[in-house]
């Protein structure tokens, strides 16, 4: 395989992507890999290993893509994000010992999240649950299964404006 | 990797493809990577970076293969072609700076578009619109999702007869006049089906207007089926979740809903205009948006549920479909 040089890894950043100049450098598309590591920059030419990194590298208004299927960890969303597995195998968050899957603490009156095809999975241990909406101002769903918890599946606990589209979901075996 | 010999190639080429002998060979099928480069032929065996690459090396009639998860960058389309992602991972166009993800300029009468798996996302930065379509004779949309931005969602903007299809395809959080805009130019007779489309947190969600310079012999219709439209609350009189508009003196705009929602817009259903624009519904629910309907020609097949509005709830009155 070619081997990337660093000029055209410039190339490709200048091409695909908004590279800001920070002490914490961040794009608008970041990429998860089940061979990804959290010591990368989770740019799609060196992914990262969990959503959260990913989320944390990603700008607002930013894609994080799944590249293969794995595991990739508990996540908070703090920003307008949109996380997208389409179709390369399960793309799974594992929850247990009382944690939940997925928190949503995106911007009241301006976050939009969006996620499509992610399984979350209750797997014992201590249970938990699946998500948790807090604030945002959209959240869109698709193509997900919630599931196995030993709380709520999907919890939507909005303290404002919020407008929320959940379609081809499946939310099945929790408790709550 | 192999190195791949020129006998190799050859017959590869050969047997895969159609080589054009020209000074900028095309071929039927090309590929794009997220390994790829735009320096390579963009022959399966050498794939591409970007669509617009794959596009330019690619014949009418041909395709545009996604072989992996990545983004794609911003397209124009001139020629018939069919932009393929089935499910290898998330093929995306992200959108920026006032631009366009994807613009349809293909032959008037006779350029067949096919988009399939493609997510067009807007990331800020000036924003832009997701989908312009200006010619072309017909345009199929499926699994597709168009999102996050400042102006339109998908715009259809026909100079000419057209044919239209979006299918299993999600238009959220959407800025401009609404998710999905079909706005008829001179003279242009278009069949447009929607199926299967969730229109959700955009300005307005589906809007047919059979625009401006439409002959009176042209006939602009679309049938939505299966759809939703919810929590489109844009700005004044653009809230609907379903609208169709239509000036005098050209021939009407029909808009035919079946087995939809629409809910927690502005007004559930709109018809604008002084050109009786024709609402047609049926086997649908309309139901909790601030105002249940707006307009005119507004003709239920008398098997909707429509409740629960916060203009006092007002029924779809049964008319005879003409």
């Amino acid at each position: 395989m070619t081997r990337i040089t660093p000029s055209l890894f410039l190339a490709a950043l200048l091409g695909f992507s908004f590279h800001v100049a920070s002490a914490q450098a961040q794009y608008v598309r970041t990429c998860v890999s089940a061979n990804g590591n959290d010591a990368n920059t989770c740019h799609c030419t060196q992914p990262c290993r969990t959503f959260q990194r990913a989320h944390d590298q990603t700008l607002s208004d930013g894609e994080v893509t799944v590249l293969d299927p794995g595991a990739y960890g508990p996540l908070t969303i703090t920003k307008s994000i949109s996380i997208v597995n389409d179709g390369v195998g399960e793309a799974s968050i594992q929850v247990s010992g009382g944690g939940t899957g997925i928190i949503v603490n995106a911007p009241n009156g301006g976050g939009y999240v969006n996620l499509r095809g992610i399984t979350i999975q209750g797997v014992g241990f201590g249970g938990g649950t699946g998500l948790t909406f807090n604030t945002g101002f959209t959240l869109t769903m698709t193509n997900c299964v919630v599931r196995n918890h030993t709380g709520n599946g999907i919890e939507l606990l909005p303290n404002a404006t919020s407008h929320i589209a959940i379609s081809n979901t499946l939310a099945t075996d929790n408790g709550g | 990797m192999t190195k791949i010999t020129w006998s190799l190639l050859l017959a590869t080429l050969l047997a895969l493809g159609l080589q054009v002998a020209s000074a900028h060979a095309q071929w039927v099928r090309t590929c794009v990577s997220a390994n790829g480069n735009d320096a390579n032929t963009c022959h399966c065996t050498q794939p591409c970076r970007t669509f617009q690459r794959a596009h330019d090396q690619t014949l009418a009639d041909g395709e545009v293969t996604v072989l992996d998860p990545g983004g794609y960058g911003p397209l124009t389309i001139t020629k018939s072609i069919s932009i393929v992602n089935d499910g290898v991972g998330e093929a995306s166009i992200q959108v920026s700076g006032g631009g366009t993800g994807i613009i349809v300029n293909a032959p008037n009468g006779g350029g067949y578009v096919n988009l399939r798996g493609i997510t067009i996302q807007g990331v800020g930065f000036g924003g832009g619109t997701g989908l312009l379509f200006n010619t072309g004779f017909s345009l199929t949309m499926t699994n597709c999702v168009v999102r996050n931005h400042t102006d339109k969602g998908i715009w259809l903007r026909p100079t000419a007869d057209s044919h239209f299809l979006v299918k299993n395809t999600l238009v959220a959080d959407n800025g401009g006049r609404a998710g999905i805009f079909v706005d008829t130019q001179n003279a242009a007779s278009v069949a447009a089906e929607f199926d299967h489309v969730e229109l959700y947190n955009n300005t307005e969600g589906l809007e047919l207007n059979s625009g401006v310079g439409v002959s009176n012999t042209a006939i602009v219709k679309a049938t939505v089926t299966d759809s939703v439209a919810a929590n489109n609350l844009g700005t004044g009189t653009l809230a609907g979740g379903f609208r169709v508009t239509s000036v005098s003196p050209f021939l009407p705009a029909y808009l035919t809903i079946i087995r939809s929602v629409s809910a927690f817009n502005g007004v559930g259903l709109i018809s604008s205009g002084d050109g009786a624009p024709h609402l047609y519904i049926g086997q649908s629910t309309v139901t909790r948006n601030a105002t249940t309907f707006q307009g005119n020609n507004m003709i239920s097949f008398g098997d909707n549920y429509s409740r629960g509005d916060g203009d006092g709830d007002p029924p779809l009155t049964k008319t005879s479909p003409r």
